[in-house]
């Protein structure tokens, strides 16, 4: 009976986990207009957007950092930074035309359709590196449902573009 | 504005993060820490951002504007590196399919209330039938392409649809 029930508490315990993660999720994601729109804001206050995405890259650079120093997460093994491919350091200037675009666009077409785009080139670029296994990444071949998924992104696309 | 700059402008970004997502996700794997790749990535970012604007590719900056900007701007850069970091713990509990659709509907669903109400200083663009409907199609388009990846192996885990 003991056992039983306290099987039962964990079963309850890991699902209140799982809540609280997806809610963590969910909050996370939440993060990103809200994050795109704080930058517009910076770029109309400062007159420029290349500035306000370069300030808004660098105070993130600053908590990540400060993230780090608290020593909470796992120590990173800085010696092996000298082993990464030279290719695997272009994520950030990657990142850098993310964030600039992102600041430009959401203060002219708003938040709805820059972050659909986004997440529509995202998905697009995704489906076509895996089909050919570039980056170094586990191949994954172009099936139906993922050819129907491409179908379905355009037409998304197609109705979010649509003057209003 | 022209569709079709913001489809080249706005979805180039996307599609700039998936390829850096594949460059971030192999950093990872080198320095054994997903924050400390995530702070590489800003660095490399902010520092790119930076040498442009010192060599003056951007033009003159009015640096005396900072003074003008509303506190609350500043925090993007923050809400981003704490996204980043919410996100690695999440992934590790609730795996890439969960996090990637949980991120982009609760981005997407903000992105339509910011956007409804003009919150953060932007122009309002009002809720319409045809967007609600390209987020619930962007939406299963992911959830298909998810649902059909095989399992990667933990070291390449990381929700390319989520990096930023």
């Amino acid at each position: 009976m003991v056992s039983l029930r306290l099987s039962d508490l964990q079963k309850v315990a890991s699902r209140c986990q799982t809540c609280l993660f997806l809610g963590l999720a969910l909050g996370s994601g939440a993060l990103l207009p809200i994050q795109a729109s704080l930058n517009a804001q910076l770029a109309r206050s400062l007159d420029s957007i290349p500035l306000a995405a370069d300030i808004s890259y660098l105070t993130g650079t600053v908590v990540l950092m400060a993230l780090l120093l608290s020593g909470r997460f796992d120590p990173p093994n800085w010696s092996a930074l000298g082993q990464a491919p030279r290719w695997s350091w272009i994520g950030g200037v990657l990142g850098a035309w993310y964030i600039t675009s992102s600041t430009y666009f959401v203060s002219v077409l708003g938040t709805t359709l820059t972050l659909g785009l986004v997440v529509g080139g995202q998905a697009i670029v995704g489906v076509i590196t895996d089909h050919y296994g570039w980056l170094n990444l586990p191949r994954h071949r172009l099936t139906p449902h993922r050819r129907f998924a491409l179908g379905l992104m355009a037409a998304s696309l197609f109705l979010l573009t649509q003057p209003r | 504005m022209d569709m079709l700059i913001a489809l080249l402008g706005a979805g180039s970004g996307g599609g700039f993060l998936s390829v850096g997502a594949a460059a971030n996700a192999r950093l990872r794997q080198t320095l054994h820490s997903p924050i400390a790749a995530a702070a590489i990535n800003f660095m490399v970012g902010s520092s790119t951002l930076t040498l442009l604007l010192v060599l003056g590719v951007f033009g003159p900056q009015q640096l005396d504007r900072l003074g003008q900007v509303p506190w609350w701007a500043f925090s993007g850069g923050g809400l981003g590196a704490i996204y980043v970091t919410v996100n690695t713990l999440v992934v590790s509990q609730l795996g890439l399919t969960t996090t990637t659709l949980a991120v982009v509907c609760s981005q997407m669903v903000l992105s339509l209330v910011i956007d409804q109400w003009g919150w953060f200083g932007l122009a309002s663009h009002p809720i319409s039938a045809a967007r609600v409907v390209a987020i619930g199609l962007l939406l299963g388009a992911i959830a298909l392409t998810q649902l059909d990846r095989n399992r990667p192996a933990p070291d390449a885990r990381s929700c390319s649809l989520c990096d930023r």
